[in-house]
């Protein structure tokens, strides 16, 4: 099958996201003889499934996960980059059984047939401003990262977004030691993938930490992940934008991908490979109503207008700078008035 | 004056390997060892050695001809060229890619690749065709035109066909040459109008100023992109550097564009583009063709996608020929970066 993936793509029939959309669909899903575990809309990884225990990573604030076991054992559920003030609700008993720092917490279910449980927080529906951040772009900068999730964590926001690149080259050890750094983190940070987690296997991301391309909606926010790594959008990413551009809400959308349609300084090309194709992103994003756009691949930060978007590029996770500009470390805080309807964006600069 | 330090500058963008000496003496005879006197099967032998091992050591082929002296300058050239990619490859990393030297570093990258990959032709080209009776290039006509049609096929995009036109008008040393593809089966055009300026030419070597504008209308996905750039263009014939090269040239180009991306029901934005390339091209009875590079991100084929990390810097490759009958002829051209794009024209040139 693969080889036969490989050969459409090599004349022309695919291309070169077109199996990392496919690989989207299937994210989420995972069976064993005792429970099948469906995560709704693949807002996480599952990351192990061994008899009824099952450990799930987290890549939206809240989720909704289906459980489907064939006994009447209880189903143990661990899940991994959530925000501390999480629960899990649903229609059967369900006790929490393990909390091992403020990120991850394991539960006892005693599931029944199909069962749906939720994770959710108290101020999933809260109106009032709030503090997200953005950042990328760490890549052989793993060791230096705590310098940032140390800043990261006195923020005041409620979670992180990672625009891509959180490896250098996208290895099983290197997407391991990323989660294992993350365990100091106070928050959960949802990412999406860059090009550089596609060094050598470029589905590894999906089994770490889910979708490439996902959306989800918190406190009056739809935050909408793009899977932008090879310098294209599939077109299967294309439609599965559709619904959370056309839904007609009265949320701030913000969209983030790793490599920006345009880049700001064009003759470097940080940018889509295809000019005319980023610009029918960017229009179909604006038409859809996105507020900001987040991005990150180029190691630097840039503030600038994209078809009337504003857009961010935050490239400033440890991975080598652009040189002279001034810029270095960096992370964003992005303060969100859903009411008022507006994003505020700050620079927090790591290193002095 | 300026054009008087032009006349006498080193042709185009072959200075490198001028300046490393391997160009042939104005004045040297014929080579002994040329690669014509060779026979049937040592000419097999030389071809087969252009591949092995001359995919590596170019030059290969004409060292088993037995023409050393061009072998050498080939893999000088081959030299000069890996080390020019090597460099900007290198600057491009230690700098992050700043924007304050990226046009410089890609420029310099770009004319390492294509060094690497005209010697590599050159080789198969001198011991295939030896010089010998070596078609010569065509005069200049004062008119120029094409009319054909052109197959665009792009995944993102809903066009298809095009009906394609341009004109070459030559006054002196200006040439003016405006071109027009308007899709058959979409609302999409493309107008470009060029205007170039001759500052060097020996009939089969040139070395043109260019301006030129393009605007591209995406009626359809509701966006146009205006393009205004400036730039050089060059050809060299290699009989400058060698008998076995007669009949072949080297073309090389670099230029700057700015670029305004109107989104029909939003706003404006600009960004630069670099544009250039290299190709490598041979004279034929009565017409010519080429192989070529364009560092191009925008038109149908813009910027090629490839697998990895690597993706959106890449521009375009392309193969073209024409061949005329009388004074009306064919062109074909093909092309493939982002999209896959063939055209094929009826062309008509006047009266030298």
């Amino acid at each position: 099958m693969k080889r036969a993936l490989l050969l459409l793509l090599l004349t022309g029939c695919l291309d070169v996201a077109d199996l990392r959309a496919l690989r989207d669909l299937e994210v989420g899903r995972a069976s064993s003889a005792a429970v099948t575990v469906e995560i709704v809309e693949g807002h996480g990884a599952v990351r192990r499934i061994e008899g009824t225990d099952v450990a799930v990573w987290a890549n939206a604030p809240t989720l909704e996960i289906v459980l489907q076991p064939t006994s009447t054992e209880p189903v143990t559920l661990t899940i991994e980059n959530i925000l501390a003030d999480a629960t899990l609700e649903g229609d059967v008993p369900i006790t929490e059984t393990n909390r091992r720092g403020p990120t991850e917490v394991t539960w006892t279910i005693a599931a029944a047939g199909r069962t749906v449980v939720r994770l959710t927080t108290a101020d999933r529906d809260d109106l009032t401003p709030w503090r997200f951040a953005v950042f990328a772009d760490v890549q052989d900068a793993i060791d230096e990262v705590q310098d940032i999730y140390t800043l990261l964590d006195q923020q005041g926001a409620r979670f992180a977004l990672i625009a891509g690149d959180l490896t250098e080259r996208g290895t099983e050890e290197q997407l391991q030691e990323f989660q294992a750094e993350m365990k100091s983190l106070a928050i959960p940070a949802f990412a999406t993938l860059g090009n550089h987690e596609l060094g050598d296997d470029d589905e590894l991301f999906h089994d770490y930490f889910g979708r490439g391309t996902s959306s989800f909606t918190f406190r009056g926010v739809r935050f909408t992940f793009v899977d932008s790594a090879s310098a294209t959008i599939a077109p299967l990413t294309e439609d599965m934008l559709v619904p959370w551009l056309d839904r007609p809400e009265d949320l701030l959308h913000v969209a983030t991908m790793h490599i920006p349609p345009h880049d700001p300084i064009g003759i470097r090309n940080g940018a889509f490979a295809s000019r005319a194709e980023a610009s029918r992103l960017l229009q179909r994003l604006a038409d859809g109503g996105v507020d900001t756009t987040f991005y990150g691949h180029v190691h630097s930060y840039y503030a600038f207008d994209n078809a009337g978007m504003p857009a961010f590029i935050t490239g400033g996770g440890g991975a080598i700078p652009e040189r002279m500009d001034g810029i270095g470390r960096h992370f964003l805080t992005v303060d969100a008035m859903p009411r008022a309807r507006r994003l505020r964006t700050g620079l927090v600069r790591v290193d002095p | 004056m300026l054009r008087a330090l032009l006349r006498n500058a080193p042709l185009a963008l072959l200075a490198l390997v001028t300046i490393l000496g391997v160009a042939k003496p104005a004045s040297a005879a014929p080579a002994a060892t040329s690669t014509a006197s060779i026979s049937a099967s040592h000419r097999t032998l030389a071809l087969g050695a252009t591949l092995v091992p001359g995919l590596v050591l170019h030059g290969a082929g004409h060292y088993a001809a037995g023409d050393t002296d061009t072998a050498l300058a080939l893999l000088a050239a081959e030299g000069v060229g890996v080390f020019a990619a090597v460099a900007g490859l290198a600057g491009l990393a230690v700098t992050g890619a700043s924007r304050r030297t990226v046009l410089p570093l890609t420029a310099v990258t770009m004319s390492g690749v294509g060094l690497f990959f005209v010697s590599f032709l050159a080789d198969v080209y001198g011991v295939a065709a030896t010089g010998v009776d070596a078609a010569a290039p065509a005069p200049v006509y004062p008119i120029e035109t094409r009319l054909g049609a052109a197959y665009v096929y792009d995944r993102v995009f809903d066009y298809g066909a095009f009906a394609t036109w341009d004109l070459e008008l030559r006054f002196g040393d200006v040439f003016v040459e405006p071109s027009a593809w308007v899709a058959l089966d979409d609302d999409n055009a493309r107008l470009r109008g060029r205007l170039a300026y001759r500052l060097v030419s020996d009939r089969r070597d040139y070395f043109d100023l260019y301006g030129a504008l393009t605007h591209h209308h995406y009626g359809t996905d509701g966006f146009a992109i205006t393009t205004a750039e400036a730039g050089v263009d060059s050809r060299v014939g290699l009989d400058h550097f060698a008998d076995s090269l007669a009949g072949s040239f080297l073309e090389a180009g670099l230029g700057v564009a700015l670029e305004g991306h109107r989104f029909f029901d939003s706003a404006t934005h600009s960004t630069s583009l670099l544009v250039g390339g290299f190709g490598f091209g041979w004279y034929l009875p009565r017409g010519e063709a080429a192989l070529y590079y364009a560092h191009r991100h925008d038109g149908f084929a813009a910027g090629s996608k490839v697998p990895g990390l690597g993706s959106g810097v890449i521009g375009h490759v392309g193969v073209r020929a024409e061949w005329f009958f009388s004074q009306l002829g064919f062109e074909v051209r093909a092309e493939t970066g982002s999209a896959h794009v063939v055209q094929l024209a009826l062309a008509y040139r006047g009266t030298p």
